[in-house]
């Protein structure tokens, strides 16, 4: 998929002030994304894709006057791929982690969903207990509410994506007392939570929001609140070459600017409905 | 860039999953073996329901993918009602004993054509000798047919162990944390495929190295004519490598 925006003065007179390496920018960018999240990036049935993403980098692209083509690549093979150099941006809603960071660099933030956990029906566990909105890992509450989760999920299954902050989650605070099964794809927690061999899944909160609303997983319903800041707060970013400063300086400026005049917010609120600005961006 | 000590980190990582690896290959191995008896004996049964019952399965565990079986039985049964909320669910919810049924279910398939390999290969001079001298036809069965068709099927059996060894893999694909389960997380965290795979690979390919070399150990034990080459070297085109 090819996207071309016409520079528009404006804007890149407004960037060129706050990142001068601009200059030094290829004329083109190389985006890998893997579609397979909705609605951060959806794969349509004819081969293009859609979604957060893809309109925010497209905002993004058209601040930084530059060329950019989006394309589909396996989630897998991606960190190769970029620091092979065939690709020049990894752009699959990946979380910010220390890990990764060893190996790649990322750009701000441009989503912070959060987590939060889902059940079957009649489960029992729909009397986690839950709060109105977002609970924040930091709030002094929290470590009280985690143990009583920890008590009411004694002896479950609880599925998470390998290797994701959900993992890392659900290890540190359910590990000791529940069995943590680790998958390679979220569809594959949901059919397992549905058949029985798992009991709760913790997954980012856009990706329950969006499961629950499907007609096939009418039985699943969310349970718990929202977990966010702490070890959530770091939140996706786009993944970059280690040596690409100049690119990852004018990203980073361009998505700032993209929260700052409200864009974020209202793409955000159109794919996912509700607000994904990270705080640090708001 | 390939980093050395990563994959040496990586190799330490993944080694925890070899004594997974080795229950999953050897219990699938040795229920897939025993099954490929009585498979073949069907096959190969007058009977003809008897007969192409066997056929129809061994040409559907062998013309399929492996991973569509473990996928069917994992996934597949699962919504099936009666297993779902039978009494077989104890053993259905749990991946383990997927991984094992279709890894059993698959090896048995292949293995049943090389028994019956073997058992067409026992030479007719031998079963009438073993008739003229009086011998009852399970006796026969026990001291003539079956030892002579075992040790002709031994490299084909050979064979069938290592892609075992490898087809373990596959289990990580239901959540069985194996080699390959492990290097899947490993890369997910650490997003170094190469080093993480060079790691997974140098372990897969030991393991067939001793297979390959202990199943040839075994055959040249069962074989006194190999034995008795001048020189005492066994032949290295034999065997299951």
């Amino acid at each position: 998929m090819r996207l071309t925006f016409v520079p528009r003065t404006l804007a890149l007179a407004a960037l060129l002030a706050a990142a001068p390496a601009l200059a030094e920018l290829p004329a083109t960018l190389r985006i890998a994304t893997d579609a397979e999240s909705p609605p951060y990036s959806i794969a349509k049935p004819d081969g293009s894709v859609e979604g957060y993403e893809i309109d925010l980098i497209k905002v993004a692209c058209e601040k930084m006057a530059v060329e950019c083509i989006v394309e589909v690549s396996d989630f897998s093979g991606m960190i190769p791929a970029l620091n092979a150099g065939k690709f020049d941006v990894i752009m699959a809603s990946m979380s910010i982690t220390d890990k990764r960071r060893e190996v790649i660099e990322f750009s701000v933030p441009y989503g912070g969903t959060g987590n939060t956990m889902a059940a079957l029906k009649g489960s029992g566990l729909e009397d986690l207990p839950t709060t109105d909105g977002k609970l924040s890992l930091l709030d002094p509450q929290t470590p009280a509410m985690l143990a009583t989760m920890a008590e009411m999920l004694k002896g479950k299954v609880i599925g998470v994506e390998a290797a994701s902050v959900s993992a890392d989650f659900a290890k540190t605070n359910f590990g000791a007392v529940a069995e943590v099964r680790e998958y390679q794809k979220s569809d594959e927690i949901t059919l397992d939570l549905l058949a029985g061999r798992v009991d709760v899944m913790v997954n980012g909160r856009s990706y329950i929001f969006n499961a629950i609303q499907q007609p096939q997983n009418a039985e699943m319903m969310l349970v718990g609140p929202v977990f966010d800041e702490g070890m959530f707060g770091l939140g996706t970013g786009l993944g970059l070459r280690k040596q690409d400063t100049e690119l990852k300086a004018a990203l980073d400026a361009a998505l700032t600017a993209t929260a700052a005049e409200g864009i974020m917010k209202a793409l955000s609120e159109k794919w996912f409905g509700f607000d994904v600005t990270p705080a640090s961006l708001r | 860039m390939i980093e050395l000590s990563f994959i040496w980190e990586a190799f330490l990582t993944l080694l925890p999953g070899v004594p997974l690896t080795l229950q999953l290959a050897a219990v699938s191995f040795v229920l897939g073996a025993a099954l490929a008896v009585p498979v073949a004996m069907m096959r190969m049964a007058r009977n003809r329901i008897l007969a192409a019952t066997a056929k129809l399965y061994i040409t559907v565990f062998r013309g399929t993918p492996l991973l569509l079986q473990i996928f069917l039985i994992y996934y597949g049964l699962a919504q099936v009602d009666f297993i779902r909320h039978g009494p077989l669910w104890v053993l259905f919810r749990d991946p383990y004993f997927c991984a094992i049924l279709a890894l059993t279910l698959n090896m048995a398939a292949y293995a049943s054509e090389a028994v019956r390999g073997g058992l067409l290969s026992v030479p007719h001079g031998q079963i009438e000798a073993a008739r003229a001298g009086g011998m009852s036809r399970p006796l026969m069965l026990r001291r003539i047919i079956l030892p002579l068709a075992m040790r002709q099927s031994l490299p084909a059996f050979g064979n069938e162990l290592i892609i075992m060894i490898k087809s373990t893999s596959l289990a990580s694909m239901i959540t069985v944390m194996e080699i390959t389960g492990l290097a899947s997380r490993l890369m997910s965290e650490t997003y170094r495929v190469v080093e993480v795979l060079l790691a997974a690979g140098a372990i897969y390919l030991t393991m067939s190295f001793l297979s390959a070399r202990g199943v040839r150990a075994l055959e040249h034990w069962l074989n006194p004519q190999l034995r008795n080459v001048a020189g005492g070297m066994p032949e290295l085109e034999r065997g299951a490598a």
